[in-house]
């Protein structure tokens, strides 16, 4: 591992007593915490609780041919000082490995928990677990992110599967996985009550893309993976070649230039204009509010033209290596940008101002979908949803990366927290990023824009975060031979999605979509079917060929 | 009734079921405009819609035979109702007009309800129950928005004043005003759109259609649309027709210009509103319906 042994932050003093031993990952940036098994959930309360950590994620680990056993890593940031904190758990146990789960102490934890079940075989112990990315008819004993499982497994096709029971109560509103509301496959079940939401059950990862396996095979190689990262998101896969790139130049010390730096931070700002363009555009279409839809896409129509002009492809830009960027920004472009950068100013002007002042659209944003503060901070939710909720949160302020450090603007803090704080906060977001972009062209510095000279050691060790559209993108990266030993990416939409409950009981169903696009969402690829038998109200998830199949031919 | 009163409704009937697919096509090209979109490329697409749809196999839902019956009621009740109004000449229902258009409009909103309820979808039927309250509320308003504006023409049908009402202009105005909020409630367009409100529940009252069935649905609602539009654009020729004495064809020619123009200020004012909520709908509409209503009846008490 990189190791400094520099003292402990003042801030994690409470918890000193409970800590084996702690290593500086990154100097003043990533600390890591050794705890012992039993007392993770003591650390993990204090860390929340006490210190007021935000969680971030957690992720297992096979580490059997590095020491002999599995690891679990809970990763939890201090804002205020800028600190990502990693509380490191061996597992000695190689046949049947657990950990005390943390999701009394930590409720965020709560899907990663069931993902290292899922992926690695670790049981978090003394609390409910269920299947959540790994489908039902997947063999039990394989546990894809073993290492002893070639990346190319495929399971024996399952014919015969036992339909797995879901839904609580007899009746529900199904909403997905088609449904013109939501622009990707996911399911949400809606409980109501005439038009109250009285409860809503969520069931998604329905298709594990098996991403995170695939950068651990043969076939990828650092940079590569860079391509692999940004193929995550189809609307802020930059954000994600980003957070990946920067994970293998913290973790192997690569020197990036600094006008690469710039040129990632604008290209970060361009793909927050479009994203938060594209979801206004979106939230007046699903308030029934189609000129609206059309101009705000119109004017971020601009914004994908200059994508395209600064890195030749609209979206999935291809720019990022390890060690910088393809492609310069010359001076020349500079004026072109600046004038988009004015048109696309005036045009979300416009379009923003006259989406709210619509009366039955500003009707359906104001106190709808309410998250109020406190679930906010429990839920440890990121981005827009939490700076609607009065939680003044964004990376790139707390944990400053790239080139803002250099550049002065402002968050956008609501208290409200409701859909009309959530379109406020990505409206004034919108005008930041044009400010910041033009910050960083005025301030760009000359040079190089790729370093090809590095060399990664194996068994290094980074955290990164990167304030996407929709919040902080997390990635934890472990370097290998050649390529990453283990790659963890956690998205935004992942820690927000657990708020929409609190958000959507008690609304009325017509604002249910909404208030479930209020996070703007992004899921993954695809679903399952629920059946439920109309005669006696059981509900089922189709898993096998067969049972698709007799409900296709009717 | 003579033969060319029977041929100018029927006429109208025929125009209705025409132009109404024509009309959504022009409905379409009005949004594509201020949307800065082309939008449709021919006039005819809706007709092409149809067309297409028509041509597909009948696909019958678990459940689904059940619409039918509603599914053509709906059609027929928007055609017989627009059979009671004067189209240039008395309506064959003419002097019971006004009943058989509260019958006819009546039905043909319970017959649309009908279908989401037969259909039994889970969004069909939330769709329906939002049809059913906008509808309780807004059909009381019609029958007295009808009534207030065929009483201030001092004969209770439009077809009797259209060649002898005294109209006061006064409570006229007022009763038409709360006549055309109602009618424009009932065209199911933005921000009345509840019972299929696209976004909440995927088309609501039709999802259970595909193929001729939802070809079907489709002409149901733009009848009933057109029937909307041509309720008011009577209300608006009936002074005209009784002072200038247009009657017969260019009678008939001034109703469905009127009927146009109406359908167009409704697909404006569409394009520019959100979609409400059922229970804000109704808040609003009360709120807007009872001083209406309160200040028509008094100017008509008062002989203003």
């Amino acid at each position: 591992m990189n190791q400094h042994k520099d003292p402990l932050p003042e801030r994690l003093r409470p918890i000193e007593s409970l800590i084996r031993e702690w290593l500086w990952i990154d100097r003043g940036r990533t600390i890591m915490l050794d705890v012992k098994r039993e007392n993770l959930v003591e650390v993990a309360r204090g860390l929340y609780k006490e210190i007021g950590a935000f969680f971030k994620t957690c992720a297992g680990v096979d580490e059997r041919p590095l020491w002999g056993g599995y690891a679990v890593h809970h990763i939890f940031g201090i804002d205020e000082e800028g600190l990502d904190v990693v509380v490191y758990v061996r597992i000695p146990e190689k046949d049947y490995p657990w950990v005390p789960s943390i999701v009394r102490e930590v409720p965020a934890a709560d899907w990663c928990e069931l993902e290292f079940r899922d992926l690695l075989g670790i049981d978090p112990r003394g609390r409910l677990t269920q299947r959540l990315v790994l489908p039902d008819d997947w063999p039990e004993e394989v546990k894809p992110l073993r290492k002893d499982v070639p990346y190319g497994y495929r399971p024996p096709r399952a014919e015969e599967t036992k339909p797995a029971e879901v839904g609580m109560y007899p009746s529900g509103v199904p909403v997905g996985p088609y449904h013109p509301a939501l622009h990707e496959p996911e399911y949400f079940e809606l409980y109501v009550e005439g038009e109250e939401v009285v409860d809503v059950r969520y069931r998604g990862f329905h298709v594990h893309r098996g991403i995170e396996k695939l950068a651990e095979s043969p076939r990828f190689d650092y940079n590569k993976v860079t391509f692999l990262a940004e193929r995550i998101c189809g609307i802020c896969g930059f954000v994600h070649s980003c957070a990946y790139v920067m994970a293998v130049e913290r973790a192997g010390k690569v020197e990036v230039p600094e006008r690469a730096e710039y040129i990632r931070a604008l290209l970060l700002e361009v793909e927050r204009l479009h994203s938060h363009l594209l979801w206004l555009g979106v939230a007046a279409h699903l308030l029934g509010y189609d000129a609206g839809f059309m101009h705000a896409w119109r004017v971020r129509e601009k914004t994908m033209i200059l994508a395209e002009y600064l890195t030749g492809s609209r979206k999935t830009y291809g720019m990022n290596l390890v060690g910088g960027v393809r492609k310069d920004i010359t001076p020349e472009k500079v004026p072109k940008i600046l004038k988009v950068l004015e048109e696309v100013a005036k045009g979300t002007k416009k379009v923003a101002d006259m989406i709210v002042s619509v009366p039955q659209v500003r009707k359906r944003l104001e106190g709808t979908g309410v998250l109020r503060k406190s679930d906010a901070a429990a839920l440890s939710v990121v981005g827009p949803v939490a700076r609607a909720s009065g939680l003044n949160r964004d990376v790139r302020k707390d944990y400053p990366y790239l080139a803002y450090k250099d550049v002065s603007f402002k968050v956008p803090v609501y208290s409200e927290g409701d859909n009309l704080s959530r379109t406020l906060v990505r409206v004034e977001e919108i005008f930041e990023s044009i400010e910041i972009i033009k910050q960083l062209l005025d301030r760009m510095p000359p040079g190089e824009v790729l370093n090809e000279e590095w060399d990664i050691e194996p068994g290094r060790y980074a955290v990164t975060s990167v304030e996407a559209p929709r919040g902080e993108d997390t990635h934890l990266l472990i370097t290998g031979v050649g390529r990453p030993y283990r790659w963890r990416v956690r998205a935004p939409t992942y820690a927000n999605i657990p708020a929409l409950r609190p958000m959507l009981r008690g609304q009325e169903l017509a604002d249910a979509p909404i208030t479930i696009a209020s996070i703007d969402p992004c899921f993954s690829c695809t679903d399952r079917m629920l059946v439920i038998d109309v005669r006696t109200g059981k509900r089922s998830v189709l898993v096998t060929r067969p049972q698709v199949k007799v409900v296709s031919l009717g | 009734m003579s033969f060319i009163n029977l041929a100018l409704s029927l006429a109208l009937l025929g125009v209705a079921v025409a132009i109404a697919p024509i009309l959504d096509t022009v409905d379409r090209k009005l949004r594509a405009r201020l949307h800065s979109r082309i939008g449709p490329p021919t006039i005819l697409q809706t007709w092409y819609d149809i067309a297409k749809l028509l041509r597909k196999e009948i696909v019958v839902s678990e459940g689904g035979a059940a619409v039918i019956v509603p599914l053509s009621m709906t059609a027929a009740s928007a055609l017989l109702a627009l059979s009671s109004l004067p189209p240039g000449m008395p309506s064959p229902f003419a002097p019971l007009d006004l009943l058989y258009l509260i019958m006819f409009s009546a039905a043909a909103h319970a017959s649309f309800i009908l279908i989401a309820v037969s259909s039994g979808n889970v969004y069909a039927v939330i769709g329906g129950f939002r049809e059913f309250v906008l509808v309780s509320v807004n059909e009381v308003a019609y029958v007295l928005g009808l009534t207030a504006v065929a009483l201030s023409t001092g004969v209770l049908s439009f077809s009797g004043a259209a060649y002898y009402g005294d109209f006061r202009p006064i409570p006229y105005i007022v009763s038409f005003a709360l006549l055309s909020l109602c009618l424009y409630v009932s065209s199911a367009r933005i921000p009345f759109d509840l019972g299929e409100a696209e976004p909440e529940l995927a088309s609501g009252v039709l999802i259970e259609l595909s193929g001729p069935l939802l070809a079907f649905g489709i002409i149901s609602v733009l009848l009933k649309r057109f029937l909307a539009a041509a309720v008011t654009a009577t209300a608006i020729a009936l002074p005209i027709m009784r002072y200038s004495g247009v009657y017969g064809l260019p009678g008939f020619g001034l109703l469905l210009g009127l009927t146009i123009a109406v359908w167009v200020i409704h697909a404006l004012i569409a394009a520019s509103l959100g979609r409400s909520r059922v229970g804000v709908a109704v808040k609003t509409l009360i709120s807007l319906y009872i001083p209406l209503t309160l200040l028509a009846y008094t100017l008509l008490l008062f002989g203003v």
